[in-house]
């Protein structure tokens, strides 16, 4: 488009919007006239101009009438769905364990094992859960659920729910989240902050260890950390990394299938070596099984073992991997691996 | 790359309810309207982390809504009976045109880069003058009057069509 043109085009403008001086008016006035093309030519934009301020006093009273806080948890709802739908097939079997069947385990577990609640009303009214070498189920004020891993520690505000709803985590925890589009339900854990847009999903924290993590089992979460520029927002399946060194977040797809094992007490191994089933019922059941051997290769290992004590997994370990193993002060040690 | 849910929320919250309203100029029925728009937002999420980053989302909404609805016409217009069919076009001829001009005119202005929609909306909806457009959105007068004309000659290549009908209905 060449100068005069755009000049012209400028001047039109002016001329509808009203915002022409008298001259340029007389200007336009006087190109309009020289030839038939112009005419056209303004005509054409006028009528565009008229067209379009009538589609807008039009358009406000067309608009229907719908509640967005409603569609956006219907467009939620449904992507989950979908989403749920897609993942795989290993999720704990809630409805089997009635409510107070889980809240009897929770209480034998906390006596079985000597378990500290803080709970003090004091000025900041702060109410804290923290569990030693005990799990525990935890349910807040607005029904949302929070399990505990081992040497944990959960806090938040007496008023939660009121304005926010808001908790600290130290150590590790699985969260199912009731959902309250007005009020997002966030972690604080690790000077990072997980959101929640969805409903179930493991953070792991401790502070021992160099990545945070979090698997997301259904829903949306939002996972970001202060100072780092930039956030992702995981959906079921997905695990959320956040390398504490690198000050590195970034997202992959979740391979561990046992990410949950700490509170299902299932595990899935499927052609796992040796090496990595050990670390896994390390952390899991938290034991202190170490390998003072050679690992053939061919040491693999395919088995899932449901609420088993880690005895009876032992024992099915050293029965078809062929193993030897010592006991000493709760320290295992393996000292052949015959497989 | 995470998709975005959180920009995906702004552009479900602002363009939720318009595209309600321009998908009833084709289906003329709130929850069928509703229905349609959702479908088309989910479809859009699933890909939308593989859209180009430049792409104008309003733009693309709105036509992807067009498609669906036409879609829709078509896979539904056999059950309708014919007598309802005559009847429903006899009392929506009259109609017609403008209509579908209005359709035509929605796809037009929301095909318009974002900043040159934006100059429009506010001087055409709003009767703001250029100088308080400039102050509002932070860029000088020169630009606004620059994406004012834009806008303007854009928007009439886009309806030249129908409005060529319009000035022969005219006599023009």
């Amino acid at each position: 488009m060449n100068k005069e043109q755009n000049h012209i085009d400028d001047l039109i403008s002016r001329s509808l919007t009203g915002e022409a001086t008298v001259e340029e008016q007389q200007e336009l006035s006087t190109w309009v006239a020289l030839q038939e093309e112009n005419k056209k030519y303004y005509q054409k934009i006028k009528q565009t101009f008229d067209l379009s301020g009538e589609y807008y006093s039009k358009k406000e009273s067309k608009v229907p009438n719908l509640d967005i806080d409603k569609e956006w948890n219907h467009f939620l709802n449904q992507i989950e769905k979908k989403e749920t739908s897609n993942i795989r097939s290993f999720t704990p079997n809630k409805s089997s364990y009635p409510m107070w069947a889980r809240m009897a385990a929770a209480v034998l577990l906390v006596v079985a094992s000597g378990f500290v609640i803080n709970y003090f009303l004091s000025r900041d009214k702060h109410i804290q859960f923290e569990t030693a070498n005990n799990t525990l189920e935890v349910t807040l004020p607005d029904g949302s659920h929070v399990a505990l891993n081992h040497n944990s520690k959960l806090t938040f505000t007496a008023d939660y729910g009121t304005q926010a709803r808001t908790v600290k985590l130290t150590g590790e925890g699985f969260f199912e989240v009731e959902r309250n589009p007005q009020k997002p339900f966030v972690i604080e854990v690790n000077g990072a902050t997980v959101e929640v847009l969805g409903t179930s999903f493991n953070v792991q924290g401790y502070d021992s260890r160099k990545e945070l993590e979090v698997v997301v089992e259904t829903g949306v979460v939002k996972f970001s950390v202060p100072g780092v520029n930039k956030d992702v927002t995981l959906k079921a399946g997905d695990r959320g990394v956040y390398q504490k060194e690198k000050k590195d977040l970034s997202s992959r797809e979740n391979k561990d299938i046992n990410f949950l094992s700490w509170k299902t007490r299932k595990l899935v191994f499927e052609e796992n070596d040796l090496r990595s089933v050990i670390e896994t019922l390390n952390n899991v059941y938290q034991a202190n099984i170490s390998i003072a051997t050679e690992v053939p290769d061919t040491c693999v290992v395919t088995v899932t073992f449901d609420q088993q004590s880690l005895e009876a997994i032992l024992n099915v370990l050293k029965t078809t991997l062929n193993l030897t193993y010592t006991i000493k002060d709760g320290q295992i040690e393996i000292t052949h691996a015959g497989c | 790359m995470a998709r975005n849910l959180q920009t995906f929320e702004l552009l479900f919250r602002d363009l939720f309810k318009p595209l309600c309203g321009f998908a009833m100029k084709y289906v003329n029925d709130l929850d069928e309207a509703r229905n349609l728009v959702h479908e088309v937002f989910i479809t859009v999420w699933e890909k939308f982390d593989s859209l180009p980053s430049d792409t104008n989302y309003r733009s693309y909404l709105y036509t992807a809504v067009r498609n669906r609805c036409l879609n829709h016409l078509r896979d539904t217009k056999k059950h309708l009976s014919i007598e309802k069919a005559e009847f429903i076009r006899a009392e929506e001829t009259s109609s017609m045109e403008t209509v579908e001009l209005e359709r035509e005119i929605e796809l037009a202005i929301n095909s318009l880069p974002e900043k040159c929609r934006m100059v429009f909306e506010f001087s055409r909806m709003e009767g703001l003058k250029y100088g308080e457009i400039a102050e509002k959105m932070g860029i000088s007068v020169k630009t606004v009057e620059a994406q004012m004309s834009k806008a303007l000659t854009v928007l009439r290549t886009h309806l030249s069509e129908f409005l060529s009908l319009i000035f022969i209905m005219l006599g023009l």
